[in-house]
C-alpha cells in the first residue's frame, strides 16, 4: 500500500498538491484559537539527536516555539555529533530501559529498533488524531514502517548528487557537467583534473565516499541487486556489482577518484579546493555553502546514470521515534507531532536548505528558499527532481546494520586495490548470517 | 594466651584494612565475572527473554572468522609491540645511561609521550599519518620513500598503530634505566679487568641482571596490549578490511552494535582465559630465566 | 724498569678509556639528538597545525610556519563545543578518582604490608591476579548492576570502584610501605596509638613520595579515561574531554586545525603535570618495576 512511487505524478501536479496542502496547514495554523490558546499539558521530555551544530541551533528554535504553545512541557535536548557514539548511547539506553522519550531514528534503524520493542508504533495515535500518510514521501513511509505500523514521523529525506567546483572547471577549461551524464562521463571528466606524480598529488577529479547506502544506489544503477525482493537474503555478490566496484577501483588507482578513508583524519578536499567534484548528500548543501563561503564558485549536478542507462539514486531519511519506555506517551506524541509539522519542518529543513523535508507540504518553502540569493545559480532543485524521478523506492532490511558493518570494514581495502568480488562475497556471507539470526525465531 | 589474643587482634585489624578491597573485589570483579560466565551460556540481546543455549556460543565462536581475525590482530600486535618496545626501550636506556651533558633534558623529552594517551593522541597521530597531508610521509619523502597510505592500507594500518604506541616507550626506558643503575659497577670493572669485551658484558652481566625489569615490562605490557581499544576506535574503526580489528573492537561491536550480550560474554571470557594462560606461561618461563638472586 | 712498564701500561689503559669515553659521548649524542627530535615531532606538528589558517593546512610540501598565527583556532573550539564544561567534568572525575584511589588502595596496601593474618599471601596474589581481568569481561554485568543501582548517566560507575582499592596502586603502595622501618610505628604504638591512628599519623606522612607517585599515575588514568564515560555518560553536559573530543572530531573532521587545537588543549594538563612531577612519575616505575 505504502510502496507506490509518486514518480507517476508530473512535477507540476505534485508541487501543486503539496502547495495546496501547505496552504491548508498554514491556514489552520493561523486560526486564532490554535495559535493563541496555550495548552495546559505538562511534563518533561528528553530529546536525543545525532546532528551538527547548525541543525542543533534550529532544534532550539523549534523548542522555543513549542514552549510558546506548551509552556509546561520542558524539553531537554541532547545532541551527539558522533554517530558511533550516538548509537552506542541508544543501544545501551535501550538495554537499560532508559531511552530518551524522543530520539533520532534513521531508515536503517526502524526495523532493528522496532524489533527490539524500543519505539512505539504510531498507527493508533495517527488514527486518533485523524492524520494520514499522504503528506509523506511514499518511499520514506515504507522505510519507516515495521510490521505494518508506522514507527517514526519523518524529519528529512535525502538523496545524492555531485557537487562541483565551477572555478576549478573554468581554470582547466573543462565544460560543466550536465544533468544527463553517465558515470563513464563523470570519471572521464574527473581524469582531466588529476595531475602529477601520485606521491605529490594534491588535486583529484572526484571524491567518492564509502557509505554503503550511497554505493548501493550506484550498484543498482549498474544493474546489480543488493537484496532479494522480500529482503530476507542479501545477494550483493553478482557480476554487475563486481564490475561497478572494479570500475571505481580502477579510477582510484589512476588517481582520478579519491576517497577519504574511514578515519577522523579524512579531510574534506572539496571545501579546501583540492578536488573538482564530490559525491555528497542533499543534507550537506548548507554545510558546504557554509564551509566554502566565497572562496570559489560551485554548483550541484544530478547523480550520473549507471552503465545500464538507468538514472538511480538511493534515498534514506531521518525521523523521530518515541521510546516505549517514555513516561508520558501523550506528551511525547504531542511534541513529536509538533516538530514534524509543516511549520517546524520549514524551520528545521527548508529555511536553510538541509536535506529534503520529510513533509511534502514543506517542499514549496524549500524550493522558494532554493530560489533566493545565496542559492541563486545553484541547482539545488536537483534533489527534489531526483526524489520524484530517480530515487530508488526500496527499504532497508532488519540486518542493514550488520550489512553496513561488514561493508564498512572492507570497502576501504577495495578502494585501495583488494578484489571487489572477494569483498562482496564476504559481505553477502556476513549479512546473510545476520539475517539467519534475525529470522530463525520466526 | 596473651600471644594468641594479640595475634587474633592483629589478624582482625588486618582484615579490616583490606576489607574495602575485598568488598570491591566481590562487587566489582568477582560478581560481574561470575555473571558474565553465566551470560556466556545464553542467547540474549538485553531486551527479550534470556535463553539458555549451553555451549552454543563457544561452538559458534570457533567457527566465527571475525573472532579469529580479531584474535590474530591482537596477538600479532601484542607480539610485535612487546618485542619492539623492549628492544627499543632497552637500547635507549643503555644510551641514556651514559653520563653525558644535557641528559636530564633528553630524558624529559623521551619520557614525555609516555604520559600522553587516549583520544587526543589518537587524533594527533591519525592526522600525522594522513597520506596526502600528514607530516610523516612528508618527512619520509626526504629519504626517498613514496607516500604510504598508513591508516588506509591493509598492510600498514597495524604497523601504524604499533609505531604510535612505540612513541610512548618512555615508561619502559624509565624502568630499564632504574634497573641499569641498580647494577653494581664493580661487576663491570671486574669483567673489564678480566678482559671481557662489550658484547660479553652485555650478555653476561647486563641482560641477566636486568631480567626482573624485562619480566615486569613484559607482563604489564602484555596485559595492556591485549586490551587495546581507543586507538583503533578513533583511528581506523577496526579497518581497513579488519586489519586493525582488535579483540576489543570485536567485543565492542558485538556488545554495543549487535547487542548479542551472551555471545559477547563468551568472547570476553575467552579473552580472560587467554590473558590468564599466557601470563602464567610468562611467569613459568621466568622462573627459569629471570635472575632474582643477583639483585 | 718494572715500575716504568707498569706506568706505561696504565697510561695506555687510561688514554684508551678516555678515547673510548669520548667516542661513547659522540655516539650517545648521535643517537639521542635525532631521536629527541623524532619524539618531539608529533607535538611540534600538532602545535604548528593548530595555529595555521585553513588554506595552509592542505598544502604540499608542508609549510610549518603559519602565514598568520591563528590563535583564534583555540577560541573557536570553545565556540563550537562546550569545551570548558568538558574540562571541568574531566577535572571532577580526575580529582575524585585520584582521592578515591589513594584512599582505598593505601588502606589495603597497609593491611597487606603490616599485618599477619591467615590467607594474607593468597589474598594478595588474588588481588594481583585481578589485574589480568580485562575490563571487557565485567563490562556487561557491571552495566546491568549500575543500571539497577540507578547510576547510569552519572560518574558513579567510574568513581565508586576507585574507593575500593585498585590492584596496581595497592601493589605500588605496599611495596613502598614495606621499605618503611617498623621502629617508627612501634614508637607510636608505645605512646598508645591504635593501628588506624598509626596508619594516618605515621605511615601516610612518611609515604608522601609514594602517595604522590600513585596520585600521578591515577591522574593520567582518569584524565584519559574513555571507554567507561563513552558507555555510561549520555548527557553531553557531563562528557569528559575524551568523549567530547571524539564527538567533536567526527563533526569537524575536515578541520585539522580545530582538531589539533582541541587535542592540544586536552594534552596540556598531562604535559604540565609531567613537567612538575616528573620525579614522582619516574619513581613510580622504579618502585613497581624494579623492587617488584
Amino acid at each position: 500500500m505504502y510502496r507506490r512511487n509518486p514518480a507517476g505524478l508530473s512535477r507540476r501536479d505534485f508541487l501543486k498538491s503539496a502547495g495546496a496542502m501547505a496552504g491548508g496547514i498554514a491556514a489552520s495554523g493561523a486560526m486564532p484559537l490554535a495559535s493563541l490558546a496555550q495548552s495546559d499539558m505538562s511534563g518533561a521530555l528528553q530529546w536525543n539527536t545525532n546532528h551538527n551544530t547548525l541543525s542543533v541551533n534550529d532544534f532550539k528554535i523549534v523548542i522555543e516555539n513549542f514552549n510558546e504553545e506548551f509552556p509546561d512541557i520542558a524539553i531537554n535536548l541532547i545532541n551527539h555529533g558522533d554517530s558511533e557514539q550516538y548509537y552506542t548511547q541508544i543501544n545501551t539506553a535501550g538495554v537499560a530501559g532508559t531511552l530518551p522519550d524522543l530520539f533520532y531514528v534513521r531508515s536503517f534503524d526502524v526495523a532493528p529498533f522496532g524489533g527490539r520493542g524500543w519505539i512505539h508504533p504510531l498507527n493508533d495515535l495517527m488514527a486518533r488524531d485523524g492524520m494520514d500518510l499522504s503528506d509523506f514521501w511514499p518511499a520514506q513511509v515504507a522505510q519507516n514502517s515495521y510490521e505494518g505500523q508506522l514507527m517514526t514521523l519523518p524529519y528529512d529525506f535525502s538523496n545524492w548528487a555531485i557537487y562541483y567546483n565551477k572555478t576549478m572547471f573554468d581554470e582547466f577549461g573543462v565544460p560543466y557537467p550536465t544533468d544527463d551524464w553517465t558515470w563513464d562521463e563523470c570519471y572521464e571528466i574527473a581524469a582531466a583534473f588529476q595531475e602529477g606524480d601520485p606521491s605529490e598529488q594534491t588535486r583529484w577529479g572526484l571524491e567518492m565516499h564509502q557509505w554503503p547506502w550511497l554505493i548501493m544506489g550506484l550498484l543498482h544503477a549498474g544493474g546489480g541487486a543488493i537484496y532479494t525482493d522480500d529482503y530476507r537474503h542479501c545477494i550483493v555478490n553478482n557480476p554487475e556489482n563486481v564490475a561497478t566496484l572494479q570500475r571505481l577501483q580502477d579510477e582510484m588507482a589512476a588517481g582520478n577518484v579519491v576517497h577519504r578513508g574511514n578515519t577522523p583524519a579524512g579531510l574534506d578536499p572539496f571545501l579546501t579546493g583540492n578536488i573538482a567534484m564530490e559525491v555528497q548528500g542533499s543534507w550537506a548543501a548548507y554545510y558546504i555553502l557554509d564551509g566554502i563561503g566565497d572562496s570559489f564558485e560551485w554548483d550541484i549536478v544530478k547523480f550520473p546514470r549507471g552503465s545500464t542507462g538507468l538514472s538511480a539514486v538511493s534515498a534514506a531519511g531521518g525521523a523521530w521515534g518515541i521510546a516505549t519506555n517514555t513516561a508520558d506517551l501523550d506528551v511525547a506524541w504531542e511534541f513529536c507531532k509538533y516538530i514534524t509539522n509543516t511549520e517546524s519542518t520549514n524551520i528545521l529543513i527548508s529555511n536553510q536548505l538541509r536535506s529534503l523535508p520529510g513533509r511534502l507540504s514543506s517542499v514549496p518553502r524549500w524550493e522558494e528558499v532554493a530560489g533566493t540569493d545565496i542559492w541563486k545559480g545553484r541547482k539545488v532543485q536537483v534533489f527534489t527532481d531526483q526524489m520524484l524521478n530517480d530515487a530508488i523506492n526500496w527499504s532497508y532490511p532488519v540486518y542493514q546494520g550488520e550489512f553496513d558493518a561488514a561493508w564498512n570494514a572492507r570497502i576501504i581495502s577495495v578502494f585501495e586495490g583488494n578484489d571487489p568480488e572477494e569483498m562482496l562475497r564476504q559481505v553477502e556471507e556476513e549479512a546473510n548470517a545476520a539475517a539467519d539470526r534475525y529470522f530463525e525465531d520466526e | 594466651m596473651f600471644n594468641s589474643d594479640l595475634l587474633r587482634r592483629e589478624a582482625i585489624q588486618g582484615y579490616l584494612f583490606i576489607l574495602p578491597w575485598f568488598i570491591g573485589f566481590l562487587v566489582f570483579t568477582a560478581g560481574p565475572l561470575t555473571a558474565a560466565l553465566g551470560f556466556s551460556f545464553t542467547d540474549w540481546n538485553g531486551v527479550s527473554a534470556m535463553e539458555f543455549i549451553g555451549f552454543e556460543n563457544y561452538i559458534q565462536l570457533s567457527q566465527d572468522s571475525r573472532f579469529w581475525q580479531s584474535l590474530k590482530v591482537t596477538l600479532v600486535f601484542t607480539f610485535f609491540f612487546l618485542i619492539l618496545n623492549i628492544i627499543i626501550g632497552f637500547a635507549l636506556a643503555l644510551v641514556m645511561n651514559q653520563p653525558v651533558r644535557g641528559m636530564r633534558l633528553f630524558r624529559t623529552i623521551y619520557y614525555l609521550p609516555a604520559v600522553l594517551s587516549g583520544v587526543a593522541v589518537a587524533v594527533l597521530w591519525a592526522i600525522l599519518f594522513h597520506r596526502e597531508f600528514g607530516a610523516l610521509n612528508w618527512l619520509l619523502g626526504f629519504v626517498g620513500i613514496k607516500r604510504i597510505g598508513w591508516l588506509v592500507s591493509e598492510s600498514w594500518a597495524l604497523p601504524s598503530i604499533i609505531i604510535m604506541e612505540l612513541w610512548r616507550v618512555g615508561s619502559t626506558i624509565i624502568i630499564f634505566l632504574a634497573g641499569l643503575q641498580g647494577i653494581p659497577p664493580e661487576l663491570y670493572e671486574a669483567a673489564e679487568v678480566d678482559g671481557a669485551n662489550r658484547r660479553w658484558r652485555l650478555w653476561s652481566i647486563t641482560i641477566p641482571l636486568m631480567s626482573p625489569s624485562i619480566f615486569f615490562v613484559l607482563i604489564v605490557g602484555f596485559i595492556n596490549a591485549m586490551q587495546v581499544f581507543t586507538q583503533a576506535y578513533i583511528m581506523t574503526r577496526g579497518g581497513p578490511n579488519y586489519a586493525t580489528f582488535f579483540y576489543s573492537m570485536n567485543l565492542y561491536q558485538t556488545t554495543f552494535r549487535e547487542l548479542r550480550l551472551g555471545y559477547a560474554s563468551a568472547q570476553a571470557g575467552v579473552l580472560f582465559v587467554i590473558i590468564f594462560l599466557i601470563t602464567l606461561g610468562i611467569i613459568w618461563v621466568s622462573r627459569y630465566r629471570v635472575n632474582y638472586e643477583l639483585v | 724498569m718494572a715500575a716504568s712498564t707498569k706506568t706505561k701500561v696504565q697510561d695506555s689503559f687510561w688514554s684508551r678509556r678516555k678515547r673510548l669515553r669520548l667516542q661513547n659521548h659522540l655516539l650517545t649524542y648521535l643517537v639521542l639528538v635525532p631521536g629527541a627530535l623524532l619524539f618531539l615531532y608529533p607535538l611540534l606538528w600538532m602545535l604548528s597545525t593548530s595555529l595555521k589558517p585553513k588554506h595552509q593546512i592542505f598544502t604540499y610540501p608542508i609549510e610549518w610556519i603559519p602565514d598568520t598565527w591563528m590563535w583564534s583556532n583555540y577560541g573557536e573550539v570553545f565556540n563550537q563545543v562546550p569545551f570548558w564544561t568538558y574540562t571541568v567534568n574531566t577535572a571532577v572525575i580526575t580529582v575524585i578518582g585520584v582521592v578515591g584511589t589513594l584512599f582505598g588502595s593505601s588502606l589495603a596496601a597497609y593491611g597487606f604490608a603490616r599485618f599477619r593474618f591467615p590467607g594474607r599471601d593468597a589474598l594478595f596474589l588474588l588481588m594481583l591476579s585481578t589485574m589480568m581481568v580485562p575490563i571487557w569481561v565485567t563490562l556487561i554485568p557491571s552495566f546491568l548492576m549500575f543500571r539497577w543501582f540507578g547510576w547510569l548517566n552519572s560518574y558513579l560507575p567510574i568513581l565508586v570502584p576507585a574507593f575500593f582499592a585498585q590492584p596496581f596502586y595497592t601493589f605500588l603502595l605496599r611495596q613502598f610501605f614495606m621499605t618503611v622501618p617498623v621502629d617508627l610505628e612501634d614508637a607510636a604504638r608505645i605512646d598508645g596509638a591504635n593501628r588506624l591512628q598509626i596508619f594516618l599519623n605515621v605511615m601516610l606522612p612518611l609515604s608522601r613520595p609514594a602517595l604522590a607517585t600513585a596520585a600521578i599515575f591515577a591522574f593520567f588514568f582518569y584524565w584519559n579515561e574513555f571507554l567507561l564515560p563513552l558507555i555510561y555518560i549520555q548527557d553531553q553536559n557531563k562528557f569528559p574531554i575524551s568523549v567530547g573530543i571524539s564527538s567533536f572530531i567526527s563533526e569537524y573532521r575536515s578541520d585539522f586545525a580545530l582538531m589539533m587545537a582541541a587535542s592540544g588543549m586536552a594534552l596540556a594538563p598531562p604535559i604540565l603535570v609531567f613537567f612538575f612531577a616528573q620525579r614522582y612519575f619516574i619513581q613510580g616505575f622504579v618502585i613497581s618495576g624494579v623492587k617488584g
